[in-house]
């Protein structure tokens, strides 16, 4: 970073002389009489790491090390949104979105900078140091009471921030975030046909929905062995830390499991198929203050899991992994307190043949499926402290999120509890934000906790947003946990001191 | 040095784009005649937005000055006693504020408003004597027109205000929101608004929809154009028939892909966008008469904006006013109400005076003062009678007096009655809504 710290400087400080260049009112462009918009977004997040994360070998020995003050990122994007009015009742719409993130060529002491193999998310192997795609490409078509939207888009249910029991539609890129941004930015966008409909008149506003995903499986991103969010924390370069490999056969199981998840990949990407499918609908009623959700939907897991059943012939010695179909019932409900000046709001899923690793004998490991079932309850109040904040209200927003593992045994690798095979977590989240200077300035905090293993997160976040166009931010993301199991565990001695900038048009 | 280069290169890029993207368009309204001092500052397609025609034009145009008073003008002190205090004393501060001008023109009557007036009227006079105060102090069997004409009655004025019905049966606009610096920096919202009446409704499904097994009075939206930020943002709020219901606010939230309930009771946050003005006290009041306390403090002769002349609009560059730099009032014999929240209420005022129209009662003016009774935010509202009888918003000002900070508001009455007809409640429902104000 030392060397490079001057480029870094110089290119914040183009940005930050932008300004001079820039009117304060730019809204983007507009063409065919207004039917046909465009606007965006230019944003650059770089990150500096505050500690020191070391990654072993199968044997023990540093392999791989993340050092105090280099670039945990600096990630460049540019978002152009177009929305084309086709007709009054027909809009098209477009996303496209490029990434590039600098520190892996600003710094070549970070794993990824070895080789183009550690700047690839796995299981799909998108390249974190550039990458550039259509995101969305839907139409939104309104006959009547019907909504019917057709293409690559994002469908989002539940009531929850940042937790997964009903948004589990679109799977998510966790390989540059963890998930620990907004989730529009990091869900992957799947082609669906999404059918609404709203009974007219309803006394009980009636509304049902079916969702289609005729063959666009997409597997959820990690982060590659080595970088800030590679989530199997317990596990080093692809070898997971089983006794019974020699040092010999490291390299030979190390490309062995890699190709698996190679394999697993390709079931998605690489070949779309009616056999990838995902269906399911939802109901939606109100019933006195109350607003309630059933749903259902039917999907391969997102989530790989990994078997192991040792055989010298196979290419890939036995490793295999699996998207096993899983079925989530669920609902949600939303509940607005006139008396507390609150709205609750909750959800649940109960989740048939949920995929679990299990070992076996002779160092085999197997699939295991259990039901699940796992609820939110939640709560959203603004409260005027004047003490505080004598002219906006502080939102403070919290949930509560536990999940259990039906008929579970301690053999089960759930990663759950401090030894990874408890039967249930419990997390809470906490978030509290406002305004100041006629909403310029807006300081935030979210806190997240799991309860069980008592690893969380915090990140404080303070944000100057002079004109509509232009945002900066400044953060802290504060991660803890006793080892590099659990929910935030994997991404603990990853603090990081932050910066956004942002330009919107 | 290649990655020096590189990164150099980029820099040289990103600046350009900026800069090129820079070269918009400013447009002013000024030279119009020797000595104007205000314009209109945004940028091209702001000012596009801003300036869209009213779907029915103006009655009255090029409306002769009797005489004039403010900045470059009659000394304001002349009028004093016409004017709310707290606007007296912006028009008397011009360092502060901006040159504001107060141009009388000639009282319009109602009866020769026109159609839409005719038919308020006309449903007012029908129905007179058939709408009551209740025992929960809401309204009941409400039909059509003003529940209560010829009252002087505190809360049954409060209620001709709440059902003043001055947007018709149904209702579209589009224009703008501008939160202003004290140093005339100026930030722009394109936001519009639908209004869909269940009740008092004079043109079809008179005098309410049917069915309507919620019991909703009314459903407004909101939906934010621009800045991209916002776009797509999408509030929807209910009033129900029901006082002890209080409103529900829904919103479609595009960064999160998703609708999410808010809760009404904070009624006195500010609506977003660093705008000055509150839920309940947009319009001077939009908030359920029953969590107030009302009294009628008499009658008196203002100056109000009740005819203003339409375009363009008004801003001073360098100073905060904006909406009603110079516009033209006429003498109005107002109703004069004040209302206090009630305990239940955590309202950062301690009362509100408002100024309201005896033929239509909306509120031209709203003096709003703080819990240590000194004066806090000051609302302007501009009208302007169109064509077809109805007296809607044309221009006008929220100000925080204590801060120097101004909202400007620029509605233009997009579609209304006749031309909006395809608002029902089906079109009401968040889903359509969504797809009309666009955004992801």
């Amino acid at each position: 970073m030392g060397k490079h710290k001057g480029v870094y400087w110089t290119l914040l400080l183009a940005l930050v002389f932008a300004l001079g260049f820039v009117p304060d009112k730019a809204q983007g462009v507009e063409l065919l009489n207004g039917d046909l918009k465009i606007g965006g977004k230019l944003e650059n997040y770089t990150g500096v790491r505050m500690q020191e994360r070391v990654f072993l070998d199968g044997m023990g020995s540093e392999d791989a090390k993340l050092k105090q003050g280099q670039l945990e990122r600096m990630r460049n994007t540019m978002q152009v949104e177009m929305e084309w009015r086709m007709s009054p009742d027909a809009v098209l719409h477009a996303i496209g979105r490029a990434d590039y993130d600098a520190k892996y060529s600003l710094d070549s002491d970070i794993p990824g900078a070895r080789d183009t193999d550690h700047r690839r998310s796995f299981p799909d192997g998108d390249n974190l140091e550039f990458n550039a795609a259509m995101r969305e490409f839907y139409i939104k078509y309104n006959p009547g009471n019907f909504t019917i939207t057709a293409g690559r888009q994002q469908i989002v249910w539940g009531e929850s921030d940042n937790l997964r029991m009903s948004d589990i539609i679109n799977p998510l890129d966790l390989s540059w975030s963890g998930g620990l941004v907004g989730w529009e930015d990091i869900r992957i966008p799947q082609w669906m046909l999404d059918v609404k409909y709203t009974v007219p008149e309803s006394a009980y506003n009636l509304t049902g929905e079916l969702v289609w995903n005729p063959f666009d499986f997409q597997p959820t991103r990690f982060a590659p062995y080595g970088d800030t969010y590679y989530p199997f924390g317990g596990i080093t370069d692809g070898l997971p830390n089983v006794p019974i490999f020699a040092p010999a056969s490291f390299v030979l199981a190390r490309d062995a499991l890699f190709g698996a998840f190679e394999d697993a990949r390709y079931r998605g990407n690489g070949t779309k198929s009616f056999k990838n499918g995902a269906v399911g609908g939802r109901v939606g009623t109100r019933l006195g203050d109350f607003q309630f959700y059933l749903q259902d939907y039917y999907q391969p897991t997102s989530s790989p899991v990994l078997t192991f059943n040792p055989n010298p012939f196979d290419s890939r010695l036995g490793f295999h992994v699996e998207f096993p179909y899983i079925n989530t019932i669920g609902g949600t409900f939303s509940y607005d307190s006139k008396f507390l000046k609150t709205v609750f709001r909750g959800e649940f899923g109960y989740v048939t043949d949920e995929p679990f690793s299990s070992p076996g004998p002779f160092g085999t490991i197997g699939l295991v499926e259990k039901d699940t079932f796992s609820y939110m309850l939640g709560f959203d109040h603004s409260a005027m402290i004047p003490l505080l904040n004598p002219n906006t209200s502080i939102f403070i927003s919290g949930q509560i999120f536990q999940k259990y593992i039906m008929q579970s045994d301690e053999t089960l690798i759930t990663q759950f509890g401090e030894d990874g095979s408890s039967n249930h977590m419990s997390i809470m989240t906490l978030l509290l934000s406002t305004a100041y200077w006629y909403d310029k300035i807006k300081p935030q905090v979210v806190y997240v906790q799991d309860l069980q293993w008592m690893s969380g997160m915090l990140n404080p976040e303070i944000a100057y947003q002079p004109v509509f166009e232009w945002s900066f931010a400044l953060g802290y993301t504060y991660i803890w946990g006793k080892t590099y199991q659990g929910p935030f565990s994997s991404w603990k001695d990853n603090d990081e001191l932050y910066v956004k900038i942002a330009y919107k048009f | 040095m290649r990655k020096r280069n590189g990164y150099l290169g980029f820099a040289v890029v990103v600046l350009t784009i900026l800069s090129v993207m820079g070269m918009g368009v400013r447009l002013s309204w000024a030279g119009d005649y020797p000595g104007k001092w205000y314009g209109f500052y945004g940028p091209e397609d702001v000012i596009k937005a801003y300036h869209t025609p009213n779907f029915s034009p103006s009655k009255w145009l090029n409306q002769p000055v009797i005489r004039s008073w403010g900045y470059e003008a009659n000394n304001v002190d002349e009028i004093k006693d016409l004017l709310p205090a707290p606007f007296y004393n912006m028009i008397k501060h011009p360092e502060i504020w901006g040159g504001i001008r107060i141009n009388e023109t000639a009282f319009q009557p109602r009866r020769e408003w026109g159609h839409n007036a005719d038919l308020l009227d006309a449903a007012t006079a029908k129905y007179k004597g058939t709408a009551s105060v209740g025992p929960n102090g809401y309204i009941v069997n409400y039909k059509a027109g003003h529940p209560f004409p010829g009252t002087t009655n505190a809360l049954e004025l409060a209620l001709n205000n709440n059902f003043r019905q001055d947007k018709g049966d149904n209702f579209k606009s589009l224009g703008g929101t501008v939160p202003t610096e004290r140093d005339g920096h100026r930030r722009y919202l394109t936001q519009g608004m639908f209004w869909f009446n269940f009740v008092g409704r004079v043109l079809t499904h008179t005098p309410s929809w049917e069915p309507n097994p919620q019991g909703i009075e009314r459903m407004q939206s909101f939906g934010t154009i621009q800045p991209y930020d916002m776009r797509g943002t999408t509030p929807l709020l209910i009033r129900y028939l029901d006082p002890t219901k209080q409103d529900d606010m829904s919103i479609y939230i595009p960064s999160m892909r998703r609708i999410r309930r808010l809760s009404t009771g904070q009624r006195w946050d500010r609506t977003g966008g660093g705008s000055d003005q509150t839920w309940d006290g947009t319009e001077v009041f939009n908030g359920n008469v029953t969590n107030y306390t009302w009294k009628y403090l008499g009658r008196k002769v203002m100056l109000c904006p009740r005819n203003v002349m339409n375009q363009p609009k008004q801003e001073v560059k360098g100073k905060p006013i904006g909406g009603l730099v110079d516009k033209q009032y006429q003498r109005v014999n107002t109703y004069v109400l004040e209302y206090t929240p009630k305990p239940q209420m955590l309202a950062p005022v301690s009362r509100v005076v408002m100024y309201l129209d005896p033929d239509t009662f909306n509120a031209y003016y709203g003096e709003f003062y703080d819990n240590a009774g000194r004066i806090y935010w000051m609302y302007c509202a501009g009208y302007h009678i169109l064509e077809c009888g109805l007296q809607i918003m044309q221009s006008g000002f929220v100000t925080d007096i204590q801060r120097v900070h101004l909202t400007g508001q620029y509605p233009a009455g997009l579609e209304g009655n006749e031309t909006a007809s395809y608002m029902n409640p089906a079109f009401m429902t968040m889903e359509n809504l969504k797809a009309v104000w666009g955004g992801r």
